[in-house]
């Protein structure tokens, strides 16, 4: 588990993180999001032990941050991948990963065969002997991945894992990822792709030098909007409206877009009672749903365009 | 410590190593320069002095005063006739000396015949029937009395060579050391690297091994390269092959690791500190200037002259060694590296 209490950091004065509160959940995988300069990258340094905290502290895997002999345990049972691969260029797939292994303490039975299954699971197996320098920009992320895995950690935490990346190559990280998640462990992923982390994570947290707001992504939009239902006519809308007024559980009854929008409390059970009373008031209902709010909307009502 | 971390930080340098041809160049390009050209310099300059034999010098002194059965001591002479003289700590100049004895001076320019000679030094002189005090004829006027005397100044020569190529495993390491630790920087590798769980202690152990064994090991090759050139011009003359004696294989074992550690703590000691490697190379070459400054003032001193002035400069060296890495340590710091890096 990891539990950040106040946790903040300053450069030279500025703050980069403030009073930051979070808890991730052991086998949960995380996505923080942010602007750029939102303090993602400082946060997950800070919680690898490479930084130091200016105020607060945090707890990974119940191992205090930049507190020996807690800072090194917390290294050892942690993966990073951070925002540059940083891979050993003259070095072969292989020497690169076995390298880390070695220095995470994985005996050389083991890790021979743990780089065979991540190399495979890569499909770079048949590459394993040319040197990084001649890989593409996606084949080398996927290497700094599996690097971060490579000693099977309980908690890894990836800086950006698709950046930079091309469509194609995006997708088998994430279609990596994912696969690397189900073996339970704690995966906590820094991104400004909402798309990603809609698709990748359980819960989320927003921030902008600090948690703006957390929970999983259906949890966030209906703490900002609620749930709306949107009813379609063929007739038009404007005429029926009012029929929905005042009907227990329904708020804010709307025409938009030439839809019928009502915010309800519980469109399972409020629904039924919305059609017939339209229904009745001689509408033609063609067809009823819920809006969806993306992960991107609650984003750019926290976020906006006030990126540092 | 943990030894297996600190030997796959080796083990990984030295691959790394072997495919960065800059490195490869300097680990044999600079190491074969100095163990050749060098030795083959030295040896020329020691026979331009050396063969100035007897009967190849041409004097011309103009003899102003004479002295003639007397004995002379502490005293500064030229252009002088001296016959049947007993001379002890003179300086002698253009003078002509016959059926004398000399112990003890310096003569310069001298005509000296039937005369028996001393712990003297002796330049551009024409000998005849000369004698040291084992009655062994030393060729060239570049001469001390006494056999034990001439073999001691040509071994402080050869000792003198060693400490020039003392050069080697303090030049090495400014590029490799530069490489080892800015590289990783410039590569973006230091931050996963830190992130494992390595110590400080054991990165810079691990990384110093790596460049300490890459660099004695061509300067042992240098070493041995040079003491064969060295034997080769020499051993005709000599009849046997003075290299490697005690001074040398001594340098060898302490004096050139003491300095290579020197040299690369030093250099890692600045590449925690900067963001390029052109500049920790220029900073580093900058910062061995005063090492090799000490050693060429140590070639007109004591250095030179014995096994114990050369190992007690070893002990001063590692202890040095010890301060620099401890400095090393509390200056090396992961967050600024990461934090401050380009």
């Amino acid at each position: 588990m990891i539990e950040t209490i106040g946790l903040g950091r300053n450069y030279d004065g500025k703050v980069a993180v403030e009073d930051l509160n979070l808890k991730v959940n052991d086998g949960e995988v995380f996505g923080l999001l942010g602007p750029n300069g939102a303090g993602k990258t400082t946060t997950i340094r800070m919680l690898c032990c490479l930084i130091g905290q200016t105020s607060g502290t945090a707890y990974v895997n119940g191992f205090e941050i930049n507190k020996e002999p807690d800072a090194s345990s917390i290294r050892s049972v942690v993966g990073l991948l951070p925002e540059s691969p940083g891979l050993y260029e003259s070095l072969s797939a292989t020497r690169n990963l076995d390298f880390y292994a070695q220095l995470y303490g994985v005996p050389k039975d083991k890790r021979e065969k743990r780089i065979e299954e991540l190399l495979r699971m890569l499909e770079l197996w048949d590459r394993r002997e040319e040197p990084i320098a001649t890989y593409s920009k996606g084949m080398k992320q996927k290497i700094a991945i599996a690097r971060a895995f490579v000693h099977n950690p309980q908690i890894v935490f990836l800086d950006e894992p698709t950046a930079g990346l091309d469509p194609a190559a995006s997708v088998t990280v994430r279609e990596f990822l994912l696969q690397l998640s189900g073996e339970g462990r704690t995966i906590f992923i820094n991104s400004h792709h909402l798309d990603e982390v809609e698709r990748l994570c359980d819960r989320t947290a927003i921030m902008n030098r600090t948690v703006l707001a957390a929970g999983s992504p259906k949890e966030l939009t209906s703490r900002f909007w609620g749930r709306t239902t949107v009813i379609e006519l063929s007739d038009s809308p404007e005429r029926f409206v009012d029929a929905v007024r005042g009907i227990e559980g329904a708020s804010k009854a709307r025409v938009e877009g030439g839809k019928i929008m009502i915010d309800l409390d519980d469109p399972e059970k409020r629904n039924p009672a919305i059609v017939d009373a339209l229904t009745r008031a001689g509408a033609k209902v063609e067809y009823v749903s819920e809006l969806k709010r993306s992960l991107e909307d609650v984003y750019l009502k926290l976020v906006g365009g006030g990126q540092r | 410590m943990n030894f297996d971390r600190v030997m796959a930080v080796t083990r990984k340098d030295f691959a790394e190593f072997r495919k960065n041809k800059y490195i490869l160049m300097t680990l044999i390009v600079m190491p074969l320069i100095l163990s050749i050209v060098l030795p083959m310099i030295y040896i020329s300059v020691i026979n331009s002095v050396g063969t100035q034999s007897t009967g190849e010098v041409h004097l011309n002194i103009t003899v102003t005063i004479n002295y003639e059965g007397v004995s002379l001591s502490n005293i500064t002479l030229a252009d002088a006739r001296l016959e049947r003289v007993n001379m002890t700590n003179c300086v002698l100049t253009s003078c002509i000396v016959g059926n004398s004895t000399v112990t003890r001076s310096v003569l310069t320019s001298v005509d000296i015949s039937n005369t028996s000679i001393q712990d003297c030094l002796i330049f551009n002189s024409r000998l005849a029937s000369v004698q040291d005090d084992g009655g062994n004829y030393i060729r060239g006027s570049f001469y001390v009395g006494g056999n034990d005397q001439a073999k001691q100044l040509r071994d402080i020569l050869f000792n003198l060579l060693l400490l020039w190529l003392i050069l080697i495993p303090v030049m090495i390491p400014t590029v490799t050391a530069s490489y080892s630790f800015v590289g990783e920087k410039t590569n973006r590798s230091l931050e996963p690297l830190l992130a494992t769980p390595i110590s400080d202690f054991e990165l810079l152990v691990g990384k110093s091994a790596s460049i300490f064994l890459i660099s004695i090991g061509a300067t042992w090759m240098a070493f041995l390269i040079a003491a064969g050139v060295v034997d080769l011009l020499v051993s005709p003359e000599l009849g046997s092959h003075p290299l490697p004696n005690a001074y040398w294989l001594l340098g060898m074992v302490l004096l050139a690791p003491g300095m290579c550690l020197m040299s690369i703590l030093a250099n890692v000691l600045i590449s925690s500190k900067v963001s390029d490697v052109r500049v920790s190379q220029q900073i580093g070459g900058v910062l061995v200037m005063p090492i090799i400054l000490f050693f060429i003032l140590s070639m007109t001193g004591v250095l030179a002259s014995g096994l114990l002035p050369l190992f007690l400069v070893s002990m001063l060296v590692f202890a040095i060694d010890a301060a620099i890495l401890w400095i090393s340590l509390r200056i090396f710091r992961r967050e600024e590296i990461l934090v401050k890096w380009k």
